[in-house]
């Protein structure tokens, strides 16, 4: 299970990587945009935690470009604050919300298993056999 | 590079500067109605006092009538001077007692028939009923004046004239009508016209006084107008023209529009702050989410990791965010109560660096500075703090690919200029109106708020912005602000 997170805030994507890394996941971190962009080409993400509003290229715009390449990749967006034509844009996308800053990790966790729950079911029942 | 400075557009009330000329031109207009009035009643308290003065003529004219046989005296008196055949005795006599007491009021000549040939007043008084009488005198001449010198030259040329109009054959003789003037006789006569007038003194140059002149227009009799004053006022009436409505119309809608303004304005300004302050408000719960989340995390860290080392780094990610969370708190509270903070003098080039070192930029931008002279500013080092990051991060969050941050400055008087300069993206011609709106967005990179609070607080510590951009190009930031010490 390999997650893409990506937030400026360098002391929240960090505390956050620990977090899902102690839940079992593999996390890779980036600050910005384009490291976020390389490192998406390089390795294969089942998931993208990602803050919208950043600078340089925002989460939306780094999410379409992802998107690009790989057409099924999932995402979870995190913000403190998104102005009407960024909902505009998420709704454009089919994504129906984010989660809003400061979350609870098990809001997160929750929805981690909604976007991959098949596969991640999968994961489990393999690991109880 | 394009540029335009931002100024906020003045709202100029159109109608109100109408109201305030039409309350002009219907005011001049009601007012020379006034003109005409004052006009009007002059001209009015005059006839009516001829009026009056007529009829105190018809009541009196027995009176009169007996004036001017007593008058008559003076005729014979002249007669004497005249053909030399004068009674000294008889001069003396009479002279001396009537002259400084008789005053002219008015004379006509008339022809055989008695009929009036030539008046010196416009009051004709039918003098027909007492020629058979005055014609049982001698010769009809009569005079009277005040002085010795004014009788003798009057008596002169009205006898010249009553001469010349002899020599055509039209004339029968003239009379003078005169009253008495002195003290007593003044005071009797008073007494007599009190009810129509009141004879004022005669130098007495008050208003209101109207007089009669004799035939060389000086003045005779004068009257000062009592009781007629309130049918005057009475016909003021007609004077008050629609243009008096309109002009306290057009006054009422005129004062009724700035109150109306007035309040409007108050309004404007207390929704403006509220805005603000919400605003605020909402940057300073933003401003404290990534922190709050960060602490957040760490608790959950903290729960499960028992590794020492690790709980010491979060620990110490937790300080730094509760720092973070304690500085923005003070910075806004400054912020919203409006209070200057603590100037200081500020050294630009570590306050860029302390930022740019906090703010990890992206590889791909570059931040470039020359600043001459080690520039230092006088303000308030969180506020400053929050403008350079602001524009710095502006900038940055401008910039797609690789960029270029310049940042430089001069000094002009008491004045330093820094100025950004970057090759982003630009700000949009009509979006450049509205950035300095509290919290405007705009932007499709960043967050867009942000620069209304630049503004306030620059202003705050006695600065400016200018900002010069062009689509595409990318955007120069100039700040003023006081040089430091």
């Amino acid at each position: 299970m390999k997650i893409l997170l990506v937030d400026d805030n360098f002391e929240l994507g960090f505390t956050l990587k620990e977090l899902l890394e102690l839940k079992g996941f593999q996390v890779e971190y980036v600050e910005d945009g384009f490291a976020a962009l390389d490192k998406f080409k390089e390795n294969d993400f089942d998931l993208v935690i990602m803050d919208i509003v950043m600078p340089g290229m925002d989460g939306i715009e780094i999410f379409k470009k992802m998107r690009e390449t790989k057409k099924n990749i999932k995402v979870i967006f995190l913000s403190g604050f998104v102005d009407e034509k960024r909902k505009e844009k998420l709704k454009n996308m089919g994504i129906k919300d984010f989660i809003e800053k400061p979350y609870n990790f098990s809001q997160i966790i929750c929805k981690i298993e909604e976007q991959l729950s098949s596969d991640y079911k999968k994961e489990k029942e393999a690991q109880k056999f | 590079m394009e540029g335009r400075v931002i100024r906020l557009p003045e709202k100029i009330n159109v109608f109100s500067y109408l109201l305030i000329f039409l309350t002009i031109i219907f005011f001049l207009i009601s007012f020379s109605s006034v003109l005409k009035a004052i006009k009007d009643l002059e001209k009015l308290e005059l006839e009516h006092s001829k009026d009056r003065l007529e009829q105190y003529f018809e009541n009196r004219k027995e009176a009169l009538r007996h004036q001017i046989l007593e008058l008559g005296v003076w005729s014979e008196l002249f007669w004497q001077v005249k053909t030399g055949k004068l009674n000294k005795e008889w001069f003396k006599e009479n002279f001396d007692d009537w002259l400084p007491v008789v005053k002219l009021d008015f004379g006509y000549i008339f022809d055989k028939e008695g009929d009036p040939f030539y008046s010196t007043s416009p009051l004709l008084f039918d003098c027909k009923e007492i020629i058979p009488e005055i014609i049982k005198r001698k010769n009809l001449t009569f005079f009277l004046k005040l002085n010795k010198d004014t009788i003798l030259n009057i008596a002169a040329s009205l006898i010249n004239k009553s001469e010349d109009a002899k020599q055509e054959g039209e004339y029968a003789g003239f009379i003078f009508i005169g009253r008495i003037i002195d003290n007593e006789r003044l005071k009797e006569i008073k007494k007599e016209v009190r009810e129509d007038f009141e004879i004022t003194n005669l130098d007495d140059d008050k208003e209101r006084v109207i007089f009669l002149t004799d035939y060389q227009d000086k003045p005779v009799i004068y009257l000062k107008i009592n009781s007629s004053e309130k049918s005057i006022y009475k016909k003021l009436g007609k004077y008050i023209t629609p243009a008096w409505f309109l002009t306290i119309g057009c006054l009422y809608a005129l004062i009724f529009l700035l109150v109306k303004e007035g309040k409007r304005k108050i309004k404007e300004e207390k929704e403006k702050q509220l805005v603000f302050l919400g605003k605020i408000m909402g940057f300073i719960v933003h401003e404290l989410k990534n922190p709050l989340a960060t602490i957040k995390n760490c608790f959950y860290l903290l729960k499960e990791i028992k590794d020492e080392n690790k709980r010491k780094t979060y620990l110490e990610i937790m300080e730094k965010a509760t720092e973070n969370i304690t500085k923005t708190i003070d910075t806004f509270l400054k912020i919203s109560k409006g209070e200057k903070g603590e100037k200081e003098s500020v050294d630009v080039k570590d306050l860029i660096d302390e930022i740019t070192k906090d703010m990890a930029i992206p590889p791909h931008i570059k931040i470039e500075y020359s600043l001459n002279n080690k520039p230092k500013v006088l303000g308030n080092r969180n506020q400053l703090r929050y403008v350079f990051k602001n524009i710095i991060k502006n900038s940055v969050e401008s910039i797609k690919e690789n960029g270029l941050i310049k940042i430089i400055n001069e000094e002009k008087d008491s004045k330093v200029r820094i100025i950004f300069s970057d090759n982003g993206c630009g700000i949009k011609k009509k979006d450049l109106k509205k950035i300095f709106e509290p919290f405007y967005t705009t932007k499709e990179k960043g967050m867009g708020f942000g620069l209304g609070l630049v503004k306030y607080l620059l202003e705050l510590n006695n600065g400016e912005i200018e900002i010069f951009s062009q689509e595409g190009k990318g955007t120069d930031v100039v700040i003023t602000l006081l040089k430091g010490e």
